[in-house]
Formats: C-alpha cells, sequence, structure tokens
C-alpha cells in the first residue's frame, strides 16, 4: 500500500490555529480552560500560542515566531506535532509494542498497552510526547497525534484526511500518497527559490529515514525551529540494540543456570539418599 | 450552497451561465446574481479540479498579456471580469494606452465582428469609434468622476487627523473633520496626558463581544485572555514585561489587560515625535467562561460624517503596569 503523509506549507499558512482546535474536537482531548472559576489563574502567555506547551490532551500546537533582519519583519509560523519519522526512535524504544508503524507509514499509538514508561520521551529527537501520571493510582501514560487512527475515532481507514488538514482553510495542510506530496513540495520549493527564496526546503524529505508530516519552508529549518539534522540519541539506539538483546542473553543464561543449578543439586540429591 | 448561490434555469433544472440570463419570471434562480457563472454545467468547464466549479480552478497561466490577472486562477466576480471598467484602459479605437500591460486590446479578427483580447470587457460594447459606449457603465454619463455628490464632508478627499491625535494636522490647516459627529466633547483626552494612540481590533479565535466564542472552552484556550499589544521600546520605556498585566487608560475609562510585547509594532516617528501605538482586542466582557475587561471602555463616541462608523481604530491612551 501507498504511504501516506501530511504536508504542511509554511509559506500558505496563516495561523487561524484551526487544525489544533480541530484536532481536539475529533479526538476528544480536553480543553484547558485558563478561568479564576476552574481554579485555574487566568493566563495568557504573552503570545499567541495558547496552551503553551504540547500536553497529553494537546497533540497539535502552532508555534509563531517574529523574525527580524536588516529591517525586515517576518511573522512566521510552524506547526508543531508527531512528526510520523520512518526510523522513528519511539517506536524502537517502545517495550510494550504500543507505539508501532502502521502499514501507511506513520506512527501508531494503542494507549492501551502504554505502560507509561517514558521511553519514547528520550527517544523523539523532536520532543513530541508528554507523559501524565495519575496521582492516585500511579498509572501514568504518554500522549501524541495517532495520524487520526485512534480506535474508534480511526478517520483514516475510513477514506478521511485528518481532522486538521479537513478544518485548514487555506489548504496549507494537504493529505495524500508520500510520493506525491513530495513531487508537490519539491514543485513548491523550486517556485520559492525562483522567487528569490534561496534557502527554501523542503522538510522531512530525508530526515529520520523520510517524515510522513513534511514541511514547505521559504528559509533554513532552524529559522522555523526545526532541528537541521535530527536523529535518536545514541543511547537509545544503544538500548535497543545492544543492551535489551544483552539483557534477553542475561536473564535467558540466568534461567538456563537455574535449571543447570536444579538439575547437578538434584543429581548431588539422590547420591547422598544413596 | 455554491451552486444554489450561482443559481439555476428552472425550466431545465442546469446551471444558470450568467447573469444576463436570470428572469424576474420566476423560471430562473440564484442567491446572488454576482455569483452567477462561477458554478456552471460540467462540460462547461470541464478542466477545473471540480468540473463546472470555476472558483476550484488552479491554473497560473497568464495568457494573454501577462499583466497578473491570472484569470484561470479561482473565478471572481463578476462574469470573471478582474478589473471593473477595464475598457477606460483602451482608445477610442480599442487600443491600449498603456501598450506594455494592455488589460484588454479590440482584435478587428476576433469572430466575425471582432471582438476583445484580454480581460472579460466591461460593459460589453465595442470601442467608441465602432459605436461603443463609455466605459464607467454604472454612471449615467459613463464618466469617472473625481468625486462623489451627496457627501457631508465632499466634495473633494481630505486628510483630516483624528478627533484625539498626538500631532497637527500636517496636510491641512483643518485639524478635524468640520462634518463628523461628536456625542460628548468632555470625554475627548488630551496628547499630554495621554500620549499613546491606540486601535481596537479583533482576534481571528473570537467572534465580535465574544458571548459565543468566550462559551467555547477549546477556543478560550487558544486565546484565554485579553491583551495589549506593544512595541519593544514602548515596554521598555515603562518598564513593562511581555505577559505583565497592565493598566490601559483613556479619557473615558481604563481596562487591566495582559501586555503582549512584540516586534510587529514599531514607534512612529511623526511631524518631528516619536509616537507609540497599542492594539487592545476588544472580545472580552463581564459573562461567560473566560470574562475580562472590554476595549470598548476606552473609544471615543465619534460618528464619521457620512457614516456615523465610529473612529476605534484611532485615538488616545496611556499605558503603565498595573
Amino acid at each position: 500500500m501507498a504511504e501516506k503523509a501530511i504536508l504542511y506549507d509554511a509559506t500558505r499558512c496563516t495561523a487561524c490555529r484551526g487544525c489544533q482546535v480541530a484536532c481536539k474536537q475529533w479526538n476528544e482531548n480536553d480543553e484547558y480552560i485558563p478561568t479564576v472559576e476552574n481554579g485555574v489563574p487566568a493566563k495568557n502567555t504573552g503570545s499567541y500560542e495558547n496552551p503553551p506547551d504540547l500536553s497529553p490532551s494537546t497533540w497539535l500546537k502552532m508555534e509563531f515566531r517574529e523574525v527580524e533582519t536588516d529591517g525586515n519583519l517576518r511573522w512566521l509560523f510552524t506547526r508543531r506535532a508527531c512528526m510520523h519519522c520512518t526510523d522513528a526512535g519511539c517506536v524502537k524504544v517502545c517495550p510494550s509494542g504500543a507505539l508501532y508503524h502502521d502499514a501507511l507509514g506513520f506512527v501508531g499509538y494503542n494507549k492501551d498497552l502504554c505502560t507509561g514508561c517514558g521511553y519514547c520521551i528520550e527517544a523523539c529527537p523532536f520532543d513530541v510526547p508528554r507523559y501524565t501520571s495519575n496521582v492516585l493510582t500511579g498509572i501514568a501514560r504518554m500522549d501524541k497525534c495517532t495520524f487520526c487512527t485512534t480506535a474508534g475515532l480511526n478517520r483514516i481507514v475510513e477514506g478521511y484526511e485528518p481532522a486538521c488538514v479537513k478544518t485548514c482553510p487555506p489548504d496549507a495542510l494537504i493529505y495524500g500518497d508520500r510520493d506525491e506530496l513530495l513531487a508537490i513540495g519539491r514543485q513548491r520549493v523550486e517556485v520559492l527559490k525562483a522567487k528569490g527564496k534561496s534557502n527554501a526546503y523542503l522538510y522531512g524529505e530525508r530526515e529520520m529515514g523520510g517524515l510522513h508530516v513534511m514541511y514547505v519552508l521559504d528559509d533554513s529549518p532552524a529559522v522555523y525551529g526545526l532541528p537541521a539534522a535530527p536523529e535518536v540519541p545514541a543511547a537509545t539506539v544503544a538500548w535497543q540494540d545492544v543492551i535489551q538483546p544483552l539483557g534477553w542473553v542475561v536473564g535467558g543464561a540466568t534461567i538456563v543456570g537455574l535449571g543447570v543449578n536444579y538439575i547437578v543439586a538434584r543429581a548431588n540429591a539422590h547420591k547422598e539418599e544413596k | 450552497m455554491a451552486k444554489e448561490i450561482n443559481g439555476y434555469d428552472l425550466t431545465t433544472g442546469k446551471l444558470a451561465a450568467s447573469f444576463a440570463g436570470l428572469r424576474a419570471d420566476g423560471t430562473t434562480s440564484s442567491g446572488n446574481w454576482l455569483y452567477c457563472n462561477s458554478y456552471v454545467e460540467p462540460e462547461a468547464e470541464p478542466d477545473a479540479p471540480i468540473p463546472g466549479n470555476r472558483a476550484s480552478l488552479r491554473n497560473l497561466d497568464d495568457s494573454p498579456f501577462n499583466i497578473g490577472l491570472h484569470p484561470k486562477w479561482a473565478w471572481c466576480w463578476p462574469v470573471n471580469r478582474r478589473i471593473i471598467y477595464n475598457r477606460a484602459s483602451v482608445d477610442l479605437d480599442g487600443n491600449p494606452w498603456d501598450a506594455e500591460h494592455p488589460v484588454i486590446k479590440w482584435n478587428p479578427l476576433k469572430g466575425a465582428t471582432g471582438g476583445w483580447d484580454g480581460d472579460i470587457a466591461d460593459g460589453p460594447a465595442v470601442p467608441m469609434n465602432k459605436g461603443g459606449y463609455y466605459p464607467f457603465i454604472m454612471k449615467p454619463e459613463g464618466h469617472a468622476r473625481f468625486f462623489g455628490p451627496g457627501l457631508a464632508d465632499g466634495p473633494f478627499p481630505e486628510h483630516y487627523e483624528p478627533w484625539e491625535t498626538p500631532v497637527a494636522n500636517a496636510v491641512s490647516g483643518q485639524q478635524n473633520n468640520p462634518a463628523f459627529k461628536i456625542w460628548s466633547p468632555q470625554e475627548q483626552g488630551a496628547p499630554d496626558k495621554y500620549p499613546i494612540v491606540c486601535s481596537t481590533y479583533r482576534v481571528c479565535e473570537h467572534w465580535q463581544g465574544g458571548q459565543m466564542t468566550r462559551n467555547m472552552p477549546w477556543v478560550i484556550e487558544a486565546q484565554p485572555e485579553p491583551f495589549c499589544e506593544m512595541s519593544e521600546e514602548l515596554a521598555a520605556e515603562k518598564g513593562i514585561a511581555n505577559g505583565d498585566k497592565v493598566v490601559v487608560e483613556s479619557a473615558r475609562g481604563k481596562v487591566e489587560v495582559v501586555a503582549l510585547v512584540t516586534k510587529r509594532f514599531k514607534p512612529f516617528q511623526m511631524n518631528g515625535t516619536r509616537v507609540h501605538q497599542v492594539g487592545v482586542i476588544w472580545h472580552w466582557g463581564y459573562t461567560g467562561l473566560s470574562t475580562g475587561d472590554s476595549a470598548n471602555v476606552l473609544t471615543p463616541h465619534v460618528g464619521d460624517a457620512n457614516t456615523m462608523i465610529p473612529e476605534y481604530k484611532a485615538f488616545l491612551v496611556d499605558v503603565r503596569k498595573a
């Protein structure tokens, strides 16, 4: 099956944040209403960015940047959510199978299988997964964008685009086959370059083995707050490729050792009986 | 919905092709005559991404004159004419005054009797020398006008300073519009006490007074509090940090809101003096899930000379840390 993806064109985005609200609405995520009546003091962070950060109930958030160069001010907008990497660190470290690669390429998430270990948070080069634990039960859960494939709320299997794409008025977000979106993205970057945006870049074409959320940028990724060369931390790779297999070896050796110990001890016991 | 707005020929059930075919005898329908021709039968516009829906066109082709009209990019009223009164751009023979940037041009070889190349000609009449009529078709005399009759402050356009302003009118000896309406003259703020220019406006997350949107939790979360936007320069002068509570005060009243310090506001240089501007959003009020001060407390009661539109985009305030 062809891989699916989302293409975000930062040059088309008006930062209306319809995507941010539609994401919460479709995925039935709680809002954080900063009213005095709720016992939460009113809070505007001195920014258009509210809520101030991703959270288990905020999977998508728009970022605003004011970049001034040579007296020219640009107000830049960036989409912040799971990037759905091909070489996803979170999938690699997830011990329970809660995080997995969907057949369509993106990183699915089955919340019921999550044990709340938090390894995925360390493994994500984009700082996306957010973690919460229940004060009474101590049960912890991670949460992040599921590409609208949460069980019971799965738009993709029904043939719909993700909720954020559906709501985007200027078509800054489009959804489709990754190959087709790559072609569209490359073409738009060429148009931007022809207009003098020499740093224009299609982010996600190669990063992390290919992202399933790609960005058309009219400047370098760093200007938009995106890591220029994202990678999974070395310790994480060591965990999955070395320490964990080593753990299985050590564990296995222990079981074998115990078995041998039992047989030897039993043989000794028989000898003593005789 | 777009089809209903375009309208139908009710005798055939087909989409109406153009407003010229609309009739007042009940045989046609149209939600808005201006939009008639925007959504036609699929065979009339087969290459549109949504066949027949001309608003869905996304072709960057700019032929024949390449002046930036892009006639196949979406659709505009009326009948996809990109520039109204466009026959004013040609001489009596139909040749463009500006030969390098023709909007339309008469082509005698087009069709049986000649026709226009370029934009959809307004009228649509033949050139004047071939029996056409003047291009400003919505005026009885067909001519352009320097001013419109019937304006209280006519006949010519003039710049007047707002009722409250930190500067003298540099363009005219008349400081304010002599015909505007002032309800409460005693409520005028002086620039020595209120030196900062203030504008009120909306954010896209909220609607007007916020009676609907301030009861919508997801929207409140996205824009939780009223704020006052100001330049980094003004914030530094007043000792205000981003996110601080500030009091914005005019001769009418005061509000307490969050300071949003931004590079998007810059001090003006006016008549040799440095003038600061701040912006306050007005969506809040005292009821609802999220409550806060409304910027309407600050605004002056001044009515424009012709329409009574109030002067809410330019008045005087002072700002201080709360």
